[in-house]
């Protein structure tokens, strides 16, 4: 569902299509509201991105690469808009880009100079990080206070990640410990292409299958869409010598893209615009029918919530499936390794 | 005449879609290639938008049912293990994991899924997979949702208190309906 089909179904429901006592632009900040209220506190929305194991070098050939490489820890796929403060910058991604001319994409390719990663920014959209990895591996969260006995200078130490740490270097920022060396293994750029990664052939990568080096990338086939599935391909993060996070974050803009929740819980935003709109002082305000639907957008959230955590392998291995109960005694049993049970103490 | 046939019926069909997704009542299936090297599926890709959540996935590969699993519960370095699948879990609403990760793109998963129930199109049609002992929640739900947008709270609100007794009702039948049934080669 769109915004504007969230406001049309509130409206709809308040029975005021007409806009007599609330007009869209308030409902759809409603909308927003209960759309980040949804995927905040339900986590429903899960997303990879990367913190590139590359060492940013700086000297920033182009504005475009200074945003990529500074606001996209890893991001394959943005669509964000990009302020331009030179004149050629735009052009940047319609051009041919000459070898040796520096990679349009990020600067961290143009130049591996060595050196240790302390860790990345998260997206502002980042509601919670549920896993990090390093080289496929799992690390254990850790928190500054124990690390400080484990290691009292473990902000300078280097080494293959073992934890990873979250907080204490602000909101949005994921520290890895030991650092990794920068060295994880990017394509690189060979001959002229243009300025959407759209063919890549080191010899020790996957041929991303264009004709050609035309086209815009399109994505692989075991490759997850960070960022997506909408927009446009940034480049291929390797998982070996990588750092990768499973977050849970936002939904992206209701007025762009569709609400990225199931459709059949697009009722409760909807809920939530109501109650905000019949909570609001002036006529038509019903506080008890906004506390009714206040009441359902929390059922919502309950019922999603209890569906991501409930796991259970129980019958046919069926999530939420009762508890087995061999009511016919029909279940085989094999023989024991161990022989026949003996009672304790002959 | 208070309220026209089409606002009973969107009224009833908001009803009917606020039961299949407290109780779960309608199962669907999908099958899903396996593709190589694939650990996370996106289902928006293969189910329909009356999609709710995976209940149950099997393999053609294996001919047995995957075991849900909870990532916490894998090692360290699950992500590198690889041969045919024999576990599935969830991340977020929409993608499926898979435990190990195939090596090659053979086979695929039927995943089991509960979604929407189809809607009622027109004043004969039938939805059999709903008892009809339970059909006057529909006509509680769709009271209470016009007396609301007439602005009568009170009596609104008194519908859904009906309709909730009734939805609790039935959502409790269908979640302990399988343990009732016994059926002998039941899996454990």
């Amino acid at each position: 569902m769109l915004l504007n089909e969230v406001v049309t179904a509130a409206l709809k429901r308040l029975d005021d299509e007409a806009e007599d006592y609330w007009h869209r632009g308030e409902l759809e900040a409603y909308v927003r509201d209960g759309y980040d209220q949804f995927a905040r506190r339900t986590k429903c929305i899960f997303d990879l991105i990367v913190i590139e194991n590359v060492y940013p070098t700086g000297g920033y050939g182009s504005d475009l690469q200074r945003y990529l490489s500074e606001h996209s820890p890893g991001m394959e796929i943005h669509d964000r808009r990009i302020l331009f403060t030179q004149a050629d910058g735009r052009d940047r991604t319609r051009d041919p880009i000459a070898v040796g001319d520096g990679v349009a994409i990020t600067a961290t390719v143009a130049s591996q100079a060595g050196g240790a990663v302390p860790g990345g920014f998260l997206p502002d959209s980042v509601v919670d990080v549920l896993r990090v990895s390093w080289h496929r591996r799992t690390l254990v969260q850790e928190t500054p206070q124990s690390l400080r006995r484990k290691d009292p200078i473990y902000e300078i130490k280097q080494g293959d990640p073992q934890a990873w740490l979250w907080g204490e270097d602000g909101l949005l920022f994921v520290r890895i410990w030991p650092m990794p060396a920068g060295d994880a293994p990017y394509d690189t750029f060979s001959g002229d292409v243009w300025g959407d990664e759209s063919y890549c052939d080191d010899g020790a990568t996957v041929d991303l299958g264009t004709d050609g080096v035309w086209g815009i990338l399109s994505g692989a086939s075991d490759e997850f869409p960070s960022g997506g599935p909408w927009g446009t391909a940034g480049r291929l993060h390797p998982d070996l010598k990588n750092i990768r996070l499973e977050v849970a974050r936002l939904g992206r803009d209701p007025a762009s893209y569709d609400l990225e929740i199931p459709r059949s819980f697009c009722k409760y935003i909807t809920f939530w615009t109501i109650a905000k709109a019949l909570q609001r002082e002036g006529p038509g305000q019903d506080l008890k029918l906004a506390q009714h639907f206040f009441d359902r957008f929390e059922y919502g959230i309950a019922r999603m919530t209890a569906r991501l955590q409930r796991i259970q392998p129980e019958r046919r291995g069926e999530i939420g499936g009762g508890r087995d109960v061999d009511r016919f005694h029909l279940k085989i049993t094999l023989p024991s390794y161990w022989g026949t049970p003996q009672r304790f103490g002959g | 005449m208070r309220w026209s046939d089409s606002a009973l019926y969107a009224a009833m069909n908001e009803g009917l879609d606020e039961l299949s997704e407290a109780s779960s009542f309608r199962e669907q299936t999908v099958s899903i290639p396996i593709i190589a090297d694939r650990t996370f599926y996106d289902l928006r890709s293969y189910v329909p938008d009356d999609f709710i959540s995976v209940r149950a996935a099997w393999s053609s590969v294996r001919n047995t049912w995957l075991d849900p699993i909870t990532e916490n519960s894998l090692y360290d370095r699950w992500e590198e293990a690889v041969g045919d699948p024999y576990s599935f879990f969830t991340r977020g609403w929409n993608w499926l994991g898979i435990f190990p990760r195939a090596t090659g793109s053979v086979g695929y998963l039927r995943i089991y899924f509960s979604c929407l129930a189809p809607q009622f199109t027109h004043g004969q049609a039938v939805l059999s997979d709903l008892p009809d002992s339970f059909v006057p929640a529909l006509e509680d739900y769709g009271l209470y949702d016009l007396q609301a947008q007439d602005g009568e709270t009170d009596k609104a609100l008194r519908y859904w208190k009906d309709f909730s007794a009734r939805q609790k009702s039935f959502t409790d039948f269908v979640a302990t309906r399988t343990r009732t049934t016994g059926f002998i080669g039941g899996a454990r």
